[in-house]
Protein backbone atom coordinates (compact mmCIF):
# COMPACT_ATOMS: atom_id res chain seq x y z
CA UNK A 1 0.00 0.00 0.00
CA UNK A 2 2.86 2.36 0.88
CA UNK A 3 4.18 1.86 -2.65
CA UNK A 4 0.89 1.59 -4.48
CA UNK A 5 -0.49 5.01 -3.43
CA UNK A 6 2.53 7.07 -4.63
CA UNK A 7 2.62 5.01 -7.84
CA UNK A 8 -1.07 5.68 -8.44
CA UNK A 9 -0.68 9.43 -7.74
CA UNK A 10 2.27 9.57 -10.17
CA UNK A 11 0.34 7.70 -12.86
CA UNK A 12 -2.85 9.76 -12.44
CA UNK A 13 -0.95 13.10 -12.44
CA UNK A 14 1.21 12.24 -15.45
CA UNK A 15 -1.67 10.76 -17.42
CA UNK A 16 -3.92 13.75 -16.71
CA UNK A 17 -1.31 16.30 -17.79
CA UNK A 18 -0.64 14.40 -21.04
CA UNK A 19 -4.40 14.10 -21.69
CA UNK A 20 -4.88 17.84 -21.20
CA UNK A 21 -2.72 18.47 -24.29
CA UNK A 22 -5.28 16.53 -26.36
CA UNK A 23 -8.46 17.36 -24.39
CA UNK A 24 -8.10 20.89 -23.00
CA UNK A 25 -11.87 21.00 -22.24
CA UNK A 26 -13.91 20.25 -19.11
CA UNK A 27 -13.25 18.24 -16.93
CA UNK A 28 -9.64 17.39 -17.96
CA UNK A 29 -8.66 21.02 -18.54
CA UNK A 30 -10.15 22.14 -15.22
CA UNK A 31 -8.42 19.35 -13.28
CA UNK A 32 -5.11 20.18 -14.93
CA UNK A 33 -5.46 23.87 -14.01
CA UNK A 34 -6.09 22.91 -10.38
CA UNK A 35 -3.05 20.65 -10.42
CA UNK A 36 -0.90 23.40 -11.89
CA UNK A 37 -1.96 25.73 -9.05
CA UNK A 38 -1.18 22.99 -6.52
CA UNK A 39 2.23 22.56 -8.09
CA UNK A 40 3.08 26.23 -7.59
CA UNK A 41 1.96 26.08 -3.95
CA UNK A 42 4.02 22.91 -3.39
CA UNK A 43 7.03 24.60 -5.07
CA UNK A 44 6.83 27.48 -2.56
CA UNK A 45 6.63 25.03 0.36
CA UNK A 46 9.62 23.17 -1.08
CA UNK A 47 11.59 26.42 -0.87
CA UNK A 48 10.55 26.93 2.77
CA UNK A 49 11.48 23.32 3.49
CA UNK A 50 14.88 23.89 1.85
CA UNK A 51 15.57 26.98 3.99
CA UNK A 52 14.51 25.16 7.18
CA UNK A 53 16.70 22.19 6.28
CA UNK A 54 19.67 24.48 5.58
CA UNK A 55 19.10 26.14 8.94
CA UNK A 56 18.80 22.79 10.75
CA UNK A 57 21.97 21.30 9.22
CA UNK A 58 24.05 24.40 9.94
CA UNK A 59 22.63 24.95 13.43
CA UNK A 60 23.59 21.35 14.28
CA UNK A 61 27.11 21.95 12.94
CA UNK A 62 27.39 25.14 14.99
CA UNK A 63 26.06 23.69 18.26
CA UNK A 64 28.34 20.65 18.05
CA UNK A 65 31.28 22.89 17.02
CA UNK A 66 32.09 20.59 14.12
CA UNK A 67 34.97 21.46 11.74
CA UNK A 68 34.06 24.59 9.77
CA UNK A 69 31.48 25.70 12.37
CA UNK A 70 32.35 29.34 11.67
CA UNK A 71 31.02 28.96 8.12
CA UNK A 72 27.74 27.76 9.63
CA UNK A 73 27.77 30.77 11.95
CA UNK A 74 28.25 33.18 9.01
CA UNK A 75 25.52 31.45 6.99
CA UNK A 76 22.97 31.50 9.81
CA UNK A 77 23.79 35.10 10.76
CA UNK A 78 23.47 36.25 7.13
CA UNK A 79 20.22 34.31 6.69
CA UNK A 80 18.64 35.81 9.79
CA UNK A 81 19.97 39.29 9.09
CA UNK A 82 18.63 39.35 5.51
CA UNK A 83 15.19 38.17 6.68
CA UNK A 84 15.06 40.82 9.41
CA UNK A 85 16.35 43.55 7.05
CA UNK A 86 13.68 42.72 4.47
CA UNK A 87 10.92 42.29 7.04
CA UNK A 88 11.50 45.49 9.01
CA UNK A 89 13.00 47.86 6.44
CA UNK A 90 11.23 46.59 3.28
CA UNK A 91 12.94 45.91 -0.03
CA UNK A 92 12.65 49.32 -1.72
CA UNK A 93 15.57 51.27 -3.23
CA UNK A 94 17.81 52.53 -0.47
CA UNK A 95 16.62 50.03 2.14
CA UNK A 96 19.02 47.83 4.16
CA UNK A 97 17.91 44.79 2.19
CA UNK A 98 18.60 46.57 -1.10
CA UNK A 99 22.02 47.70 0.17
CA UNK A 100 23.01 44.18 1.27
CA UNK A 101 21.73 42.65 -1.97
CA UNK A 102 23.51 45.15 -4.22
CA UNK A 103 26.79 45.59 -2.37
CA UNK A 104 27.34 42.29 -0.55
CA UNK A 105 25.39 39.43 -2.11
CA UNK A 106 25.71 40.47 -5.79
CA UNK A 107 29.51 41.05 -5.78
CA UNK A 108 30.10 37.82 -3.81
CA UNK A 109 28.02 35.74 -6.19
CA UNK A 110 29.51 37.42 -9.27
CA UNK A 111 33.01 36.82 -7.88
CA UNK A 112 32.36 33.10 -7.56
CA UNK A 113 31.24 32.95 -11.20
CA UNK A 114 34.17 35.12 -12.34
CA UNK A 115 36.65 32.58 -10.94
CA UNK A 116 35.65 30.46 -13.92
CA UNK A 117 37.82 32.67 -16.17
CA UNK A 118 40.93 31.69 -14.20
CA UNK A 119 40.11 27.99 -14.23
CA UNK A 120 39.23 28.05 -17.94
CA UNK A 121 42.60 29.68 -18.72
CA UNK A 122 44.50 27.19 -16.56
CA UNK A 123 42.58 24.17 -17.87
CA UNK A 124 43.02 25.30 -21.51
CA UNK A 125 46.76 25.57 -21.02
CA UNK A 126 47.02 22.14 -19.42
CA UNK A 127 44.51 20.08 -21.37
CA UNK A 128 43.61 21.68 -24.73
CA UNK A 129 45.95 19.68 -26.95
CA UNK A 130 46.05 19.03 -30.69
CA UNK A 131 46.71 15.29 -30.12
CA UNK A 132 45.02 14.26 -33.39
CA UNK A 133 43.15 15.81 -36.34
CA UNK A 134 39.79 15.94 -34.50
CA UNK A 135 41.29 17.69 -31.48
CA UNK A 136 43.21 20.00 -33.81
CA UNK A 137 40.01 21.01 -35.62
CA UNK A 138 38.29 21.64 -32.28
CA UNK A 139 41.22 23.76 -31.16
CA UNK A 140 41.23 25.87 -34.34
CA UNK A 141 37.44 26.33 -34.11
CA UNK A 142 37.72 27.39 -30.46
CA UNK A 143 40.41 29.97 -31.25
CA UNK A 144 38.42 31.38 -34.19
CA UNK A 145 35.23 31.64 -32.10
CA UNK A 146 37.05 33.19 -29.13
CA UNK A 147 38.61 35.83 -31.36
CA UNK A 148 35.53 36.36 -33.53
CA UNK A 149 33.25 37.00 -30.54
CA UNK A 150 35.22 39.98 -29.24
CA UNK A 151 35.90 43.40 -30.82
CA UNK A 152 39.62 42.60 -30.99
CA UNK A 153 38.85 39.91 -33.58
CA UNK A 154 37.28 42.46 -35.88
CA UNK A 155 40.33 44.67 -35.43
CA UNK A 156 42.63 41.81 -36.51
CA UNK A 157 40.49 40.86 -39.51
CA UNK A 158 36.93 41.66 -40.50
CA UNK A 159 36.60 38.03 -41.63
CA UNK A 160 36.96 36.64 -38.09
CA UNK A 161 33.42 37.61 -36.91
CA UNK A 162 32.01 36.11 -40.14
CA UNK A 163 33.91 32.83 -39.64
CA UNK A 164 32.77 32.76 -36.00
CA UNK A 165 29.18 33.32 -37.07
CA UNK A 166 29.41 30.49 -39.63
CA UNK A 167 30.85 28.05 -37.05
CA UNK A 168 28.07 28.91 -34.59
CA UNK A 169 25.32 28.74 -37.18
CA UNK A 170 26.17 25.49 -38.96
CA UNK A 171 28.55 23.01 -37.27
CA UNK A 172 27.50 24.12 -33.77
CA UNK A 173 23.77 24.03 -34.52
CA UNK A 174 24.06 20.60 -36.12
CA UNK A 175 25.86 19.20 -33.07
CA UNK A 176 23.51 20.88 -30.61
CA UNK A 177 20.44 19.58 -32.44
CA UNK A 178 21.76 16.03 -32.28
CA UNK A 179 22.34 16.38 -28.52
CA UNK A 180 18.90 17.96 -28.00
CA UNK A 181 17.05 15.28 -29.95
CA UNK A 182 18.90 12.56 -28.04
CA UNK A 183 18.18 14.21 -24.70
CA UNK A 184 14.50 14.76 -25.59
CA UNK A 185 14.07 11.09 -26.52
CA UNK A 186 15.70 10.18 -23.21
CA UNK A 187 13.32 12.48 -21.31
CA UNK A 188 10.28 10.97 -23.06
CA UNK A 189 11.44 7.42 -22.32
CA UNK A 190 12.22 8.20 -18.66
CA UNK A 191 8.92 10.07 -18.17
CA UNK A 192 6.95 7.16 -19.60
CA UNK A 193 8.83 4.72 -17.38
CA UNK A 194 7.98 6.85 -14.32
CA UNK A 195 4.31 7.29 -15.28
CA UNK A 196 3.83 3.58 -16.00
CA UNK A 197 5.64 2.64 -12.80
CA UNK A 198 8.67 0.84 -14.25
CA UNK A 199 11.10 3.44 -12.95
CA UNK A 200 10.66 3.61 -9.17
CA UNK A 201 13.99 4.97 -7.94
CA UNK A 202 12.28 8.19 -6.75
CA UNK A 203 10.46 6.05 -4.14
CA UNK A 204 13.79 5.03 -2.60
CA UNK B 1 59.86 21.73 -19.27
CA UNK B 2 56.78 19.80 -18.17
CA UNK B 3 53.35 21.39 -18.21
CA UNK B 4 52.50 19.80 -14.86
CA UNK B 5 55.42 21.67 -13.31
CA UNK B 6 54.19 25.03 -14.59
CA UNK B 7 52.89 27.15 -11.70
CA UNK B 8 49.29 27.95 -12.55
CA UNK B 9 49.41 31.04 -10.36
CA UNK B 10 51.37 32.69 -13.22
CA UNK B 11 48.38 32.10 -15.49
CA UNK B 12 46.04 33.51 -12.82
CA UNK B 13 48.17 36.68 -12.53
CA UNK B 14 48.17 37.19 -16.31
CA UNK B 15 44.40 36.75 -16.53
CA UNK B 16 43.81 39.09 -13.58
CA UNK B 17 45.99 41.77 -15.22
CA UNK B 18 44.32 41.17 -18.59
CA UNK B 19 40.97 41.95 -16.99
CA UNK B 20 41.93 44.70 -14.53
CA UNK B 21 44.17 46.89 -16.75
CA UNK B 22 41.65 47.39 -19.63
CA UNK B 23 38.94 48.15 -17.05
CA UNK B 24 41.09 50.87 -15.48
CA UNK B 25 42.65 52.11 -18.71
CA UNK B 26 40.06 51.54 -21.47
CA UNK B 27 41.46 50.74 -24.91
CA UNK B 28 38.19 51.82 -26.57
CA UNK B 29 38.31 49.08 -29.19
CA UNK B 30 35.36 49.79 -31.50
CA UNK B 31 32.47 47.34 -31.01
CA UNK B 32 31.25 46.18 -34.43
CA UNK B 33 27.53 45.53 -34.93
CA UNK B 34 26.57 43.01 -37.57
CA UNK B 35 23.42 44.48 -39.11
CA UNK B 36 22.37 41.33 -40.90
CA UNK B 37 19.28 39.30 -40.00
CA UNK B 38 21.54 36.35 -39.13
CA UNK B 39 22.58 38.31 -36.08
CA UNK B 40 20.26 37.52 -33.15
CA UNK B 41 21.01 40.86 -31.48
CA UNK B 42 20.09 42.91 -34.54
CA UNK B 43 16.97 40.80 -35.09
CA UNK B 44 15.89 41.44 -31.47
CA UNK B 45 16.57 45.15 -31.81
CA UNK B 46 14.63 45.33 -35.08
CA UNK B 47 11.65 43.52 -33.59
CA UNK B 48 11.36 45.84 -30.58
CA UNK B 49 11.97 48.85 -32.84
CA UNK B 50 9.15 47.83 -35.15
CA UNK B 51 6.54 47.67 -32.35
CA UNK B 52 4.04 50.53 -32.45
CA UNK B 53 3.84 53.02 -29.62
CA UNK B 54 1.46 51.82 -26.88
CA UNK B 55 2.44 48.15 -27.26
CA UNK B 56 3.27 46.09 -24.19
CA UNK B 57 6.18 43.68 -23.76
CA UNK B 58 6.96 41.19 -21.00
CA UNK B 59 10.53 40.76 -19.76
CA UNK B 60 11.33 37.86 -17.44
CA UNK B 61 14.46 38.26 -15.31
CA UNK B 62 15.45 34.64 -14.81
CA UNK B 63 18.93 34.94 -13.35
CA UNK B 64 20.94 35.45 -10.18
CA UNK B 65 23.85 37.82 -9.41
CA UNK B 66 26.39 35.41 -10.93
CA UNK B 67 25.03 36.12 -14.41
CA UNK B 68 24.13 39.77 -13.76
CA UNK B 69 27.26 41.30 -15.40
CA UNK B 70 26.18 39.65 -18.67
CA UNK B 71 22.38 39.83 -18.43
CA UNK B 72 21.56 43.01 -16.51
CA UNK B 73 23.04 45.32 -19.21
CA UNK B 74 20.80 43.55 -21.76
CA UNK B 75 17.77 44.20 -19.55
CA UNK B 76 18.67 47.85 -19.03
CA UNK B 77 19.28 48.47 -22.74
CA UNK B 78 16.06 46.70 -23.79
CA UNK B 79 13.94 48.51 -21.20
CA UNK B 80 15.47 51.83 -22.31
CA UNK B 81 14.69 50.95 -25.94
CA UNK B 82 11.10 50.15 -24.99
CA UNK B 83 10.77 53.42 -23.05
CA UNK B 84 12.10 55.39 -26.02
CA UNK B 85 9.38 53.84 -28.21
CA UNK B 86 6.61 54.39 -25.61
CA UNK B 87 6.21 50.67 -25.12
CA UNK B 88 4.82 49.43 -21.79
CA UNK B 89 7.05 47.02 -19.85
CA UNK B 90 5.90 44.18 -17.57
CA UNK B 91 8.58 42.30 -15.66
CA UNK B 92 8.41 38.90 -13.99
CA UNK B 93 11.07 36.67 -12.41
CA UNK B 94 11.33 32.90 -12.27
CA UNK B 95 14.45 33.17 -10.11
CA UNK B 96 13.96 34.87 -6.72
CA UNK B 97 17.01 37.12 -7.15
CA UNK B 98 15.75 38.30 -10.56
CA UNK B 99 13.20 40.59 -8.90
CA UNK B 100 15.88 43.05 -7.71
CA UNK B 101 17.49 43.14 -11.16
CA UNK B 102 14.12 43.77 -12.81
CA UNK B 103 13.68 46.71 -10.47
CA UNK B 104 17.17 47.99 -11.30
CA UNK B 105 16.55 47.73 -15.06
CA UNK B 106 13.13 49.41 -14.83
CA UNK B 107 14.43 52.34 -12.81
CA UNK B 108 17.78 52.84 -14.63
CA UNK B 109 16.31 55.03 -17.39
CA UNK B 110 12.79 55.72 -16.07
CA UNK B 111 13.65 59.29 -15.08
CA UNK B 112 15.32 60.08 -18.44
CA UNK B 113 12.26 58.99 -20.41
CA UNK B 114 9.80 60.30 -17.77
CA UNK B 115 8.22 56.91 -17.17
CA UNK B 116 6.09 56.14 -14.14
CA UNK B 117 5.49 52.93 -12.25
CA UNK B 118 2.13 51.31 -13.06
CA UNK B 119 1.39 53.74 -15.94
CA UNK B 120 4.39 52.73 -18.06
CA UNK B 121 5.99 49.77 -16.27
CA UNK B 122 5.23 47.24 -13.58
CA UNK B 123 7.34 44.75 -11.64
CA UNK B 124 5.22 41.70 -10.85
CA UNK B 125 7.90 39.94 -8.82
CA UNK B 126 8.92 36.32 -8.37
CA UNK B 127 6.82 33.24 -9.02
CA UNK B 128 7.89 29.75 -7.99
CA UNK B 129 7.14 26.70 -10.10
CA UNK B 130 9.40 26.89 -13.17
CA UNK B 131 7.71 25.76 -16.37
CA UNK B 132 4.33 25.46 -14.61
CA UNK B 133 4.65 29.09 -13.50
CA UNK B 134 5.36 30.07 -17.13
CA UNK B 135 2.27 28.14 -18.22
CA UNK B 136 0.13 29.95 -15.65
CA UNK B 137 1.62 33.36 -16.49
CA UNK B 138 0.91 32.93 -20.20
CA UNK B 139 -2.56 31.50 -19.56
CA UNK B 140 -3.73 34.19 -17.16
CA UNK B 141 -1.12 36.66 -15.90
CA UNK B 142 -3.52 38.62 -13.70
CA UNK B 143 -4.76 35.47 -11.97
CA UNK B 144 -1.20 34.22 -11.47
CA UNK B 145 -0.15 37.61 -10.11
CA UNK B 146 -3.14 39.09 -8.25
CA UNK B 147 -0.79 41.77 -6.83
CA UNK B 148 2.40 43.40 -8.10
CA UNK B 149 5.65 43.67 -6.11
CA UNK B 150 4.31 46.66 -4.16
CA UNK B 151 0.97 45.07 -3.34
CA UNK B 152 -1.15 46.92 -5.92
CA UNK B 153 -3.94 44.88 -7.49
CA UNK B 154 -3.01 43.93 -11.06
CA UNK B 155 -6.62 44.53 -12.10
CA UNK B 156 -6.09 48.25 -11.36
CA UNK B 157 -2.67 48.73 -12.97
CA UNK B 158 -2.98 50.86 -16.16
CA UNK B 159 -0.08 49.25 -18.08
CA UNK B 160 -1.77 45.85 -17.61
CA UNK B 161 -5.16 47.01 -18.91
CA UNK B 162 -4.63 45.86 -22.53
CA UNK B 163 -3.39 42.44 -21.31
CA UNK B 164 -5.85 39.55 -21.25
CA UNK B 165 -5.71 35.77 -20.94
CA UNK B 166 -3.21 33.89 -23.14
CA UNK B 167 -1.07 37.06 -22.92
CA UNK B 168 -3.32 38.71 -25.47
CA UNK B 169 -2.14 42.31 -25.72
CA UNK B 170 1.49 41.41 -25.05
CA UNK B 171 3.45 41.81 -28.29
CA UNK B 172 6.63 40.11 -27.21
CA UNK B 173 8.18 37.98 -24.47
CA UNK B 174 11.83 38.51 -23.57
CA UNK B 175 13.59 36.12 -21.24
CA UNK B 176 16.96 37.00 -19.74
CA UNK B 177 17.98 33.61 -18.52
CA UNK B 178 20.95 32.02 -16.79
CA UNK B 179 19.58 28.48 -16.95
CA UNK B 180 16.50 26.59 -15.90
CA UNK B 181 13.76 27.80 -15.59
CA UNK B 182 14.28 30.14 -18.49
CA UNK B 183 14.69 30.10 -22.26
CA UNK B 184 13.54 26.53 -22.96
CA UNK B 185 10.40 26.93 -20.81
CA UNK B 186 9.42 30.20 -22.48
CA UNK B 187 10.00 28.68 -25.94
CA UNK B 188 8.02 25.52 -25.15
CA UNK B 189 5.08 27.35 -23.57
CA UNK B 190 5.14 30.93 -24.85
CA UNK B 191 6.22 30.29 -28.43
CA UNK B 192 5.25 26.73 -29.28
CA UNK B 193 1.96 26.51 -27.36
CA UNK B 194 0.66 30.07 -27.48
CA UNK B 195 2.43 31.42 -30.58
CA UNK B 196 4.01 34.42 -28.85
CA UNK B 197 7.26 35.86 -30.18
CA UNK B 198 10.13 35.15 -27.79
CA UNK B 199 13.55 36.82 -27.57
CA UNK B 200 16.25 35.28 -25.38
CA UNK B 201 19.21 36.84 -23.65
CA UNK B 202 21.57 34.31 -22.14
CA UNK B 203 25.09 33.87 -20.78
CA UNK B 204 27.90 33.35 -23.30
CA UNK B 205 28.43 29.73 -22.25
CA UNK B 206 24.81 28.78 -22.93
CA UNK B 207 24.40 30.73 -26.21
CA UNK B 208 25.53 27.82 -28.47
CA UNK B 209 22.88 25.58 -26.89
CA UNK B 210 20.08 28.03 -27.78
CA UNK B 211 21.30 28.69 -31.31
CA UNK B 212 19.13 25.89 -32.83
CA UNK B 213 16.00 27.59 -31.41
CA UNK B 214 17.05 30.83 -33.13
CA UNK B 215 17.81 29.13 -36.44
CA UNK B 216 14.45 27.33 -36.41
CA UNK B 217 12.59 30.60 -35.78
CA UNK B 218 11.37 29.58 -32.33
CA UNK B 219 13.42 32.45 -30.96
CA UNK B 220 12.89 35.80 -32.66
CA UNK B 221 16.18 37.13 -31.32
CA UNK B 222 19.17 35.86 -29.38
CA UNK B 223 21.64 37.87 -27.31
CA UNK B 224 24.63 35.88 -26.09
CA UNK B 225 26.74 37.06 -23.15
CA UNK B 226 28.43 40.39 -22.64
CA UNK B 227 29.18 40.67 -26.37
CA UNK B 228 25.44 40.48 -27.15
CA UNK B 229 24.66 43.03 -24.44
CA UNK B 230 27.39 45.37 -25.75
CA UNK B 231 26.03 45.12 -29.30
CA UNK B 232 22.54 46.01 -28.06
CA UNK B 233 23.94 48.97 -26.11
CA UNK B 234 25.61 50.18 -29.32
CA UNK B 235 22.36 49.80 -31.28
CA UNK B 236 20.36 51.89 -28.80
CA UNK B 237 23.32 54.28 -28.45
CA UNK B 238 23.53 53.82 -24.68
CA UNK B 239 27.01 52.43 -23.98
CA UNK B 240 27.02 50.90 -20.51
CA UNK B 241 28.83 48.32 -18.44
CA UNK B 242 28.76 45.68 -21.19
CA UNK B 243 30.45 47.97 -23.72
CA UNK B 244 33.10 48.99 -21.21
CA UNK B 245 33.70 45.32 -20.33
CA UNK B 246 34.44 44.28 -23.91
CA UNK B 247 38.02 45.59 -23.82
CA UNK B 248 38.74 43.37 -20.80
CA UNK B 249 37.05 40.40 -22.47
CA UNK B 250 39.05 40.94 -25.68
CA UNK B 251 42.39 40.94 -23.85
CA UNK B 252 41.39 37.99 -21.63
CA UNK B 253 40.42 35.95 -24.72
CA UNK B 254 43.74 36.87 -26.32
CA UNK B 255 45.67 35.67 -23.27
CA UNK B 256 43.73 32.39 -23.12
CA UNK B 257 44.58 31.82 -26.83
CA UNK B 258 48.25 32.58 -26.13
CA UNK B 259 48.22 30.07 -23.25
CA UNK B 260 46.60 27.42 -25.45
CA UNK B 261 49.25 27.92 -28.16
CA UNK B 262 52.02 27.92 -25.55
CA UNK B 263 50.67 24.73 -23.99
CA UNK B 264 50.61 23.04 -27.41
CA UNK B 265 54.16 24.12 -28.25
CA UNK B 266 55.42 22.63 -24.95
CA UNK B 267 53.40 19.48 -25.64
CA UNK B 268 54.86 19.08 -29.17
CA UNK B 269 58.43 19.71 -28.00
CA UNK B 270 58.04 17.14 -25.20
CA UNK B 271 56.52 14.60 -27.62
CA UNK B 272 59.46 14.97 -30.05
CA UNK B 273 61.91 14.47 -27.20
CA UNK B 274 60.06 11.32 -26.11
CA UNK B 275 60.08 9.93 -29.69
CA UNK B 276 63.83 10.57 -30.00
Amino acid sequence: MKRMIPLFITFASGFLIIMSFFIPHYPVGELTNIMKEWYMVVAVFAMILGILNLFKVNAHKLIKLKPGWWYALILISALIFMVIAGWIGGMEEGSWFDFLFKFVYTPLNATMFSLLAFFVASASFRAFRARNIDAGLLLIAAILVMLGRVPLGNLISSYLPLIQSWIMEFPNTAGQRAIMIGAALGVIATSLRIIIGIERSYLN
Amino acid sequence: MKIKEFDRRIIFIFIALAVIIPLLLPLNIPIPVDKSMNNGVYRAYNLIDSLPSGSVILISFDFDPAAAPELLPMGQAMVAHAYSKDIGVITTALWPQGVRFAEEALLAHAHTYQKERWNDFVNLGYKAGGVVAIDNIVEDIKKTYPLDLYGKSTAEIPVLQPVNTNLEGVSLIITLSAGDPGVIGWVQIGRDRYGKKVIAGCTAVSAPAYRPYFNSGQLSGLLGGMAGAAEYEQLVNLPGTASSGMDAQSIAHLFIIIFIILGNIIYLVNRRKTVK
